[in-house]
């Protein structure tokens, strides 16, 4: 008897993006933010005290251009890494354990695509608005940044 | 190449750029992390503890927050020494006291920096620190005692209220705004009030090196400008924020130091009081406290 095996692609529920994304954050602060601990040590004791912290700023100025230079390398590598692994792979390491990969809505997938699809990660204000995007329009199943780079996130599931 | 291979090279490829940008800021890093200096401020009036609830707008010195600051300082390893950053008229006798008191036991390098005013009780602590430095034209000294209270005994008699009170023990009610304060009374009251001076001016003595002499001469209750202290020996240097730096890093035998400032976080409502004057609120506050003391403990004594 001769079996059929379709791949059906379907929008990809929020908790696996969750998941992934989770799984991805997990992965970014091990490979990328670890290695800065000890240039970021001298902040760490302002964790519980944002007043502290801002007094240290501006107590000590010359620091503030080295906090942003390191800031800044690290959003770099943290796009780097979704970007580098979504363009070649279509997925980056969480997506892969969800089981759940990027498309591009064009006819061409684009490593622009997948800059601007994930540039929005690093900083948390910017990516509470993608976020927040998405939670009104599920129907699109597209964060902001996504609909712009016309990129989104299915699932792909088999059926026999 | 498989995808796992290629994801396993993207990994390590990113972890290796990662310890190559943090060595390359090694020289940012927390080299001298080990040498901190902390400005702890002395502002306002000094009391015992702050009205430090949601709604609170005044600025005053408590004793309890210096402390608290003072503990925070000595037990962060960090720490290489302390500048108090004193502007205060002075305030309450026992809070003036406990100030001076955590100063002196706090073991690291101490410098006291005057600005506009460090006065009284404000001086008095600034005296438990290693080394005062002011303003030439800060306001300093006034080591005296004052003691005062509103008699309220003439407005009553004008309106026919009258003012009984049954007491057990003769001077059980000195002080009382409803009465007039007899000489025995005054007598009592001038007591104290000179035995805290007398205990203010060996304080000094003791925390200045001078004599109880030189400081009694001293302590007839005026002020003395930066310059004028300089001279009679009440501060040390004159000079600004960099001549505190400066002199906590000789004490503390430190080329380099990080400046850390203990600020003690802004009551809700002190973040609208902006645009309220100061002094206008103080005034207000004042004399309101006044008619609302209660009427045995109302007799308000400030160094």
């Amino acid at each position: 008897m001769v079996k059929t095996i379709t791949i059906e692609k379907k929008q990809t529920s929020m908790t696996k993006r969750l998941i992934a994304y989770l799984i991805d954050v997990i992965i970014i602060n091990l490979i990328i933010i670890m290695p800065f601990n000890k240039n970021l040590e001298s902040l760490s004791m302002y964790n519980d005290d944002f007043f502290a912290a801002v007094n240290f700023f501006m107590n000590n100025p010359d620091k503030i251009l080295q906090v942003t230079l390191i800031s800044i390398t690290i959003m770099i590598l943290s796009v780097a890494y979704w970007t580098i692994l979504e363009f070649k792979l279509r997925q980056s390491i969480g997506k892969m354990i969800m089981n759940i990969k990027v498309v591009s809505k064009k006819k061409n997938f684009t490593i622009w695509q997948c800059i601007v699809r994930n540039i929005s990660k690093p900083v948390s204000l910017v990516f509470l608005f993608d976020v927040l995007y998405l939670l009104f329009n599920r129907k699109e199943n597209q964060r902001f940044f996504e609909k712009i780079s016309d990129t989104t996130v299915i699932e792909e599931v088999m059926k026999i | 190449m498989s995808r796992i291979k290629f994801t396993i090279l993207i990994v390590l490829l990113i972890l290796v750029l990662s310890y190559l940008a943090s060595s390359f800021f090694k020289d940012f890093s927390a080299a001298k992390i080990d040498s901190k200096v902390a400005i702890i401020p002395l502002s306002g009036e000094i009391t015992l503890d702050s009205s430090s609830g949601l709604f609170s707008t005044s600025q005053v010195a408590s004793a309890t927050d210096f402390a608290d600051s003072l503990k925070k300082a000595q037990d962060d390893p960090n720490i290489k020494g302390v500048i108090i950053e004193i502007n205060s008229p002075g305030g309450g006798v026992v809070a003036s006291e406990e100030m001076a008191k955590s100063l002196k036991q706090f073991s690291k390098p101490k410098v006291a920096w005057i600005r506009e005013v460090g006065a009284s009780g404000a001086y008095w602590t600034a005296t438990s620190a290693d080394y005062i430095i002011a303003d030439p034209l800060s306001i300093t000294g006034s080591i005296g005692v004052i003691g005062s209270y509103l008699d309220f005994s003439g407005l009553m008699q004008k309106y026919g209220i009258n003012y009984d009170q049954l007491i057990a023990g003769q001077y059980k009610d000195t002080g009382s705004p409803y009465k007039n304060l007899t000489a025995d009374e005054k007598k009592l009251l001038q007591s104290k009030i000179d035995l805290m001076h007398e205990y203010f001016i060996n304080e000094v003595a003791k925390n200045r090196n001078m004599s109880i002499y030189q400081v009694r001469k001293l302590a007839d209750g005026s002020f003395y400008l930066g310059l004028e202290a300089k001279d009679n020996g009440l501060i040390d240097e004159l000079g600004g924020k960099t001549e505190a730096i400066n002199r906590i890093k000789k004490l503390a035998n430190v080329t380099d130091v990080y400046i850390v400032y203990y600020e003690k976080k802004s009551a809700f409502a002190s973040l609208f009081s902006g645009a309220m004057s100061y002094n206008s609120y103080y005034i207000g506050k004042g004399i309101a406290s006044e008619l609302n003391q209660k009427a045995n403990t109302n007799f308000n004594i400030r160094t």
